[in-house]
């Protein structure tokens, strides 16, 4: 009986013995489960999952292995001093290069390699931090040297107008530095700094002495979250890698990206529906609404859209003929066909603007301002009393001493818009003629860039269109255009086109200086209603269409993206949040 | 010989059915361009609703403007034809000059001209045509100077080859032997007899031109402030026509083009019929 009382108690230990070592085996193929697996020959790597009653880690997030960006811009340049080509502009995004901050989707100025800023009170004084971390794509540590130097070399070589009263950096460590302004500019020059104001590594640029021109290997490296890898002038590709050392903002969940160049939005819409492109990215320059047909029946693909912050907008020659005169203004502006001119302009999208310019997705907008329309009895009454009449029966007005004048409407020189404007102007033509007005196109100065100079630089127009990006519109606004250059560049905008030369309005002048100089978003969001108020009042320009744009993306792979207003959904944070399904 | 030529036309005139159909097709358009304000159902540059399908109202609907499709390929028909024949008539007029001075005295200005035309023949045309009226204040006189600066060559060539020809027969050597006057030799007894290519050249140089300024205007390149068939195209294709399946807007300025084209070439054929036994001189 002993002995069957062992033999059982053995088997029974060996049992249990056998039972521990086989619930060990099993954890241990537990945890190996949850390790990652490697990017298969598909596009995402598999998650991390956790399991078990252990406290649950946070997810790892599904990356992407590679993102296929389609854009319209050609790979002329790598330079990231250069902004005109494909890569330049996907740069606004921080790719090769790291701005020091970045609009998030309520266009709040937030850190990018930045770990902070402070503006003082007085906005004299900016306390910046930075990473000790970052890299250089050539393997150089970007240290507080770099950071002293970009800001040198912005005000001293790049002449960036918002930092010409920057008159000390002060170094407070190897993560910190002060800059020190002698006028308020600091807020200015934060909320400005939206699309270029990247890192520049001090061992590349400083021995170069023209920087425009410099097309160096080593000048397309900077401390951005992506170095570029190569670009195939043949296939107007060009491919990018993560930089995990500059993933400013958290892990970058996009391990690479290939930014395929289109000759244009319609083969890149088709590439888009055929899926050979995730999404585009084409600053400024959103999808046609006359091209949506393509891809509105792909379930597949979102519009992607949005409220536009820039505009189309005409800018009166106020300095001679009838335009000097309120009431003629008045009445040029009702007799346009409003519902046209927004039918050309944004297709069934477009909105009637208001009177204040600015549409409704910029900061400050003032919605209760009167919204154009056309009314040709208004127009004509309000033409007849100021004494614009037709005295000599020709069908056409004269001025109210009876000397006959044309009315000349013209145009930017603007390669990507000039149909547009061809047709708005088309448009213009005809209403302004339809109460009576002698108005004609003038097709000479759009013939080059230099003859639209030179009109211009003459003020020679009555009516000029143009329009207004989305970069300039998020703090700048449209009425940067329509100040003259000396009162825009004092702001610290830099230079731009003559077309507000022609208008002499101290109190919008000095608005649009408070504007500029504002030192806190109360200031500033005061000076954009008092803009608008007298944009509304005096009618030296209007906008020609508030605006939706479309930036498409496909939602079939990844998620996570933010379409954000004007900008679509490639934009800082992107390869931060996107991840696969 | 001029009395055995007439002979000649006559009897082939009626047989040539080419040039009767291209007579025909030139013929319409002729009457289309020249009626254009009795025939259109509206001003063409009157703006209305735009993207209108074809209706009643609007037989080829609207554009993006709305301005009816229709009237504009009527209007159309005028600027089309008008830069169509004025460049074939500068095109026609100087290279026959050339070719009169170059044929005729031979020698110095022959190997003068000869030198022009190799290299204008040289250049590549359509690039030129492009650049110059991309560069030149835009409207008709632009597009017709710039086409007919490279246009003139062909016609040149060939009438130079047959005035050598003509210059060694006799009833010229005749007329110099008794010294009659350069200038009436080439009016009187050599441009008679180049009559035929003449007339064929400049039916074919017609449709080039019309096939540039076509082209030109396609490519935003034409006169802005008026209609052509090409600037017609022109806008359809920028604002997506095609994509948006709107045919009647795109397709009816091609088959005009096409149309008138044709028609010209095959008044061109005029020359080639009238030779003896119908077989192509030049």
């Amino acid at each position: 009986m002993k002995s069957t009382k062992k033999i059982v108690s053995l088997l029974l230990v060996l049992s249990l013995t056998a039972a521990l070592l086989a619930g060990c085996a099993g954890g241990e193929k537990a945890q190996t489960s949850e390790t990652p697996a490697p990017a298969s020959a598909g596009e995402t790597a598999a998650p991390a999952e956790s399991g078990g009653k252990e406290p649950a880690e946070p997810a790892a997030k599904k990356h992407i292995k590679n993102l296929v960006v389609g854009t319209t811009s050609q790979p002329t340049d790598n330079s990231i001093m250069q902004q005109s080509s494909a890569v330049g502009k996907f740069n606004y995004n921080s790719i090769t290069y790291a701005n020091l901050f970045y609009p998030d989707s309520k266009g709040e100025m937030q850190p990018y390699f930045l770990t902070s800023y402070q503006i003082s009170e007085d906005s004299k004084r900016l306390d910046l931090t930075f990473p000790t971390t970052a890299v250089w794509h050539d393997g150089v540590p970007v240290t507080v040297d770099d950071v002293v130097f970009t800001f040198e070399f912005r005000r001293d070589r790049m002449k960036t107008k918002a930092l010409e009263n920057l008159t000390e950096i002060k170094i407070n460590g190897p993560d910190s530095v002060t800059l020190i302004f002698s006028e308020p500019d600091a807020y200015y020059f934060v909320q400005n700094s939206t699309l270029t104001t990247f890192m520049i590594p001090k061992h590349i640029w400083e021995n170069v002495e023209d920087y425009t021109a410099y097309k160096g290997e080593d000048a397309a490296i900077g401390c951005g979250p992506y170095r570029l890898v190569s670009v195939d002038k043949d296939a107007n590709i060009s491919y990018f890698e993560a930089v995990p050392e500059n993933s400013f903002l958290g892990e970058l969940t996009v391990d690479s990206i290939t930014l395929k160049s289109y000759s244009s939005q319609d083969s890149m819409l088709m590439a888009m529906a055929n899926g050979e492109i995730d999404l585009m990215y084409d600053y400024a320059n959103p999808v046609s609404n006359t091209l949506l047909d393509i891809i509105s029946g792909n379930k597949d693909i979102d519009m992607g859209a949005s409220s536009y912050i820039g505009c189309n907008q005409v800018t009166l020659g106020m300095d001679h003929g009838p335009n000097q005169d309120h009431a003629f203004r008045e009445a040029a502006v009702k007799s346009l066909n409003w519902k046209l001119i927004c039918q050309l302009c944004n297709g069934e999208y477009g909105q009637i603007p208001g009177s204040g310019i600015i549409p409704p997705a910029c900061k400050g907008h003032d919605d209760s301002l009167w919204k154009m329309y056309q009314d040709i009895d208004e127009a004509n009454a309000i033409l007849d009393k100021a004494g614009y009449l037709d005295k000599n029966g020709d069908g056409l007005r004269e001025m109210p001493d009876g000397s006959p004048f044309t009315y000349k409407v013209t145009s930017q020189y603007a390669t990507k818009k000039q149909e547009l404007f061809n047709r708005i102007a088309e448009v213009l033509v005809s209403s302004l003629r339809a109460v009576g007005v002698d108005a004609f196109f003038d097709t000479e100065s759009i013939a080059s860039s230099e003859a639209n100079k030179m009109m211009l630089n003459s003020c020679d127009f009555d009516m000029y269109i143009g329009y207004t990006t989305s970069g300039v519109a998020t703090y700048r606004t449209a009425f940067w255009y329509m100040v003259p250059r000396d009162i825009a560049a004092l702001g610290g905008a830099g230079s731009g086109n003559e077309w507000g030369k022609s208008y002499h309005n101290e109190e919008l002048n000095n608005t649009y200086l408070s504007l500029t100089g504002a030192t806190s978003k109360e200031e500033y969001l005061s000076a954009v209603h008092k803009l608008q108020s007298i944009a509304s009042r005096e009618l030296f320009g209007f906008a020609l269409c508030w605006e939706q744009c479309f930036f498409p993306y496909r939602t079939d792979k990844y998620q996570g993206f933010e379409n954000i207003d004007s900008v679509g959904v490639v934009h800082a944070e992107t390869f931060y949040t996107l991840t696969a399904k | 010989m001029t009395t055995d030529k007439k002979k000649g036309q006559k009897k082939t005139f009626s047989m040539n059915g080419a040039m009767k159909c291209g007579a025909g097709i030139v013929g319409f358009f002729l009457l289309v361009a020249l009626f254009a304000k009795q025939i259109a159902p509206y001003d063409p540059a009157q703006m209305g609703v735009p993207y209108i399908k074809p209706c009643a109202e609007h037989l080829l609907g609207t554009n993006d403007v709305g301005q009816d499709i229709f009237s504009e390929l009527i209007y159309g028909t005028r600027v089309s034809l008008l830069i169509g024949v004025f460049t074939a008539m500068v095109v026609t007029v100087f290279a026959t000059m050339l070719s009169l001075i170059s044929g005729y005295y031979k020698g110095i200005p022959d190997k003068l001209i000869t030198a022009l035309t190799n290299i204008t023949m040289g250049l590549p045309s359509l690039a030129l045509t492009v650049l110059l009226v991309a560069y030149l204040n835009p409207g008709k006189t632009s597009i017709i100077i710039s086409i007919s600066l490279t246009a003139w060559t062909g016609t040149s060539r060939i009438l130079r080859s047959r005035i050598i020809q003509l210059a060694e027969m006799p009833f010229i050597k005749i007329e110099k032997a008794i010294g009659m006057n350069d200038f009436v030799i080439m009016t009187k007894h050599l441009l008679p007899n180049l009559k035929d290519i003449i007339l064929s050249r400049a039916a074919l140089a017609v449709s080039s031109a019309m096939m540039t300024e076509a082209g030109l205007s396609f490519l935003g390149l034409g006169d802005l402030g008026s209609k052509s068939w090409g600037s017609i195209l022109h806008y359809a294709f920028y604002q997506n026509g095609v994509v948006r399946g709107y045919y009647w807007w795109y397709l009816p300025p091609i088959l005009c083009t096409s149309l008138a084209v044709t028609g010209f070439m095959l008044l061109g054929y005029y020359g080639v019929q009238k030779m003896p036994g119908g077989k192509k001189d030049a």
